[in-house]
């Protein structure tokens, strides 16, 4: 599959990946992904029909546990690694 | 003395604390001293932790003192990768995005070996969360290589081996999702081992790309990462993938010779890629196991040359969608940016903007591209089918052999700024280790001959998955026969071995 990585693919990619680049990081950006789209292309050369996807190459994938609380009372610890708290709330910007 | 307590291996000077032949502040006392000597030339450690090791180290002497046995590790100086928790350390992952976060629980890996009696003395310098070959993309700065500063020690499990290496530290835990734990070990001269997919539990290992992640012993000898992946690895309910051993792996059984044994070498990895010097290792490593008995042959493996595409494919997928939880809310970095301070989303992008080093947003945003609405099945779902391909062919292949052997690298480690000469390049030197990673499984590197400046070449010895014990097995006894005097420490190249009692 040969994709062209224009600008608008780059700005989508931002927006998926919930960051913002600089001009210069954006035409690098565009540059490396080119690069390493054109390199993945290779796997579509495989013939792949009747292959089913190998998600994890494990066997006993999806195991349940009991649903247990087993590390509850950390409120202080776990407040500690925010960025900006008050009244052991997280401190965000206002959403509406 | 410190010379001489250092040259021990870490089962050796566990047996000999446990016997009150030596006391853990006086191991202690040796490896503060190394790390204080050469720690600002290498970069290995984010975080040394002299006070809390101290304190553990008091903690195990007193059990011992009144008759205790607090384990298999008692006493071994250990250096953990900064992406392990360990409660109360920081665990920054090698980036600015995680710099101030502390972990409020053990990973169970660090809870096994608390209870195994070993002593946390730091958290070791690694690629940005894993994601680089050469040690060198941390927010904190690249880690050099202990047996030449002027090269890599190779990542992502860097600071891992290089502290070992160097003796700072007795033994060390690496992850490896891509040849992390294996690269860094061949280019410093040390062991590391990739256990098969699910032999070790993954919880609090910060997640790259879940299917191929796995916490890896990184050790002096071959004895020492049996032992230490006797004591991590297990079933965790924590961790639904994980299955622990097939069966026990230490202590290590010994065997006389290799009759029986098949060996394989992938015609695939005999390629240009591979230098002359890392070819006749490779060979000569194929003499030695068949002097011992083995049969070693070449074959084809098939896919060889797709491994990497397909690898990073799936990496890249699988770290874009395990990195969307950092968005400076409830831990991580937040930018200080005021514009940013009012708006939600703004903050949430510069936070990661910020927080995220070049070589993390590109590969987040390439997973982010081929994860994306209208190029999923071609990109992510077609690489997943070329991974059941190439762990189908690794299945062929062990009705054959019994083991695989080849390179870890195509070479030595390369100078310093290899990361950031050319990306794709440093991606197809995975080549040799991915493989392991997309078919889940085990895989050692050992030191085996070194080049004309003494720089180690790393061969690396493949089991299929479960098959630990055997593959542990081989590789005691072709380390024998390349280091017939015993393991060789690095930093000080000496013998392991008597101490002839000059410290006790």
């Amino acid at each position: 599959m040969s994709v062209v990585v224009d600008d608008r693919v780059i700005k989508r990619v931002e927006i998926l990946s919930e960051l913002s680049l600089s001009g210069e990081e954006r035409a690098q950006a565009a540059e490396d992904m080119q690069r390493m789209l054109t390199y993945f292309d290779k796997l579509s050369a495989v013939d792949t029909e009747g292959i089913s996807p190998l998600a994890y190459p494990g066997t006993n994938v999806g195991k349940l546990r009991e649903d247990a609380v087993t590390n509850g009372d950390q409120k202080d610890e776990v407040l500690s690694n925010a960025p900006k708290t008050r009244e052991d709330l997280f401190v965000v910007p206002r959403t509406i | 003395m410190a010379k001489a307590l250092l040259s021990l291996s870490a089962a050796q000077l566990s047996e000999r604390i446990r016997n009150k032949e030596i006391r853990i502040t006086d191991v202690l006392d040796a490896v503060f001293e190394t790390i204080q000597k050469r720690e600002q030339e290498l970069g290995a450690f984010i975080t040394v932790d002299e006070k809390g090791a101290r304190e553990q180290g008091d903690a195990l002497q007193r059990r011992l003192d009144v008759g205790e046995d607090p384990g298999p590790l008692c006493g071994v100086p250990m250096a953990i990768k900064d992406n392990i928790c360990v409660k109360g350390l920081p665990t920054t992952c090698g980036s600015r995005m995680l710099k101030e976060f502390v972990p409020t629980y053990d990973a169970e890996v660090i809870k096994r070996l608390r209870e195994a009696g070993a002593i946390f003395i730091g958290k070791t310098n690694m690629d940005e969360f894993g994601m680089g070959s050469y040690g060198e993309t941390s927010f904190f700065g690249a880690c050099k290589n202990p047996l030449d500063l002027t090269k890599v020690a190779g990542g992502s499990s860097a600071g891992s081996a290089a502290a070992v290496a160097a003796g700072e530290a007795f033994l060390a835990l690496g992850s490896d999702t891509g040849g992390s734990v294996r690269t860094p070990a061949a280019f410093c001269g040390i062991v590391g081992f990739k256990p098969s997919y699910g032999a070790v539990s993954r919880r609090g290992l910060v997640a790259y790309a879940s299917s191929m992640d796995q916490i890896g012993p990184m050790a002096k000898n071959v004895e020492d990462a049996a032992l230490l992946l006797q004591v991590i690895a297990g079933e965790d309910p924590m961790d639904a993938t994980s299955r622990g051993l097939k069966e026990s792996v230490w202590p290590i059984q010994n065997r006389c010779d290799l009759s029986g044994i098949r060996i394989g070498i992938p015609s695939g990895w005999l390629q240009d890629q591979l230098s002359g010097g890392m070819r006749q290792n490779l060979e000569q490593a194929a003499a030695a196991l068949r002097d011992l008995g083995a049969a070693v042959e070449t074959f084809d493996l098939g896919y060889e040359d797709l491994a990497v595409a397909a690898y990073y494919t799936i990496a890249d997928a699988q770290c874009s969608s395990n990195l969307a939880r950092f968005d400076g809310m409830k831990y991580g970095y937040r930018t200080q940016d005021p514009a940013a301070s009012s708006d939600l989303h703004r903050m949430l992008k510069q936070s990661r903007s910020e927080g995220f080093g070049r070589e993390v947003k590109r590969r987040i945003m390439l997973g982010g591209f081929v994860l994306s609405e209208g190029y999923y099945e071609a990109y992510y779902l077609r690489a997943l089918k070329v991974c059941r391909l190439i762990r189908e062919a690794f299945t062929r292949a062990f009705e054959h052999y019994d083991l695989l052997l080849g390179p870890v690298s195509g070479d030595v480690a390369p100078p310093l700024g290899a990361s950031f000469l050319d990306n794709l390049k440093m991606y197809e030197s995975d080549c040799y280790t991915v493989p392991a990673n997309l078919a889940g499984l085990c895989a050692l590197s050992l030191p085996f001959g070194a080049n004309e400046n003494g720089l180690p070449y790393g061969i690396q010895l493949l089991g299929d998955t479960g098959c630990e014990k055997g593959l542990l097995e081989v590789a005691a006894l072709l380390e024998a026969a390349a280091l017939p005097d015993g393991y060789q420490q690095a930093a000080y190249g000496e013998k392991g071995g008597d101490l002839n009692g000059e410290c006790l």
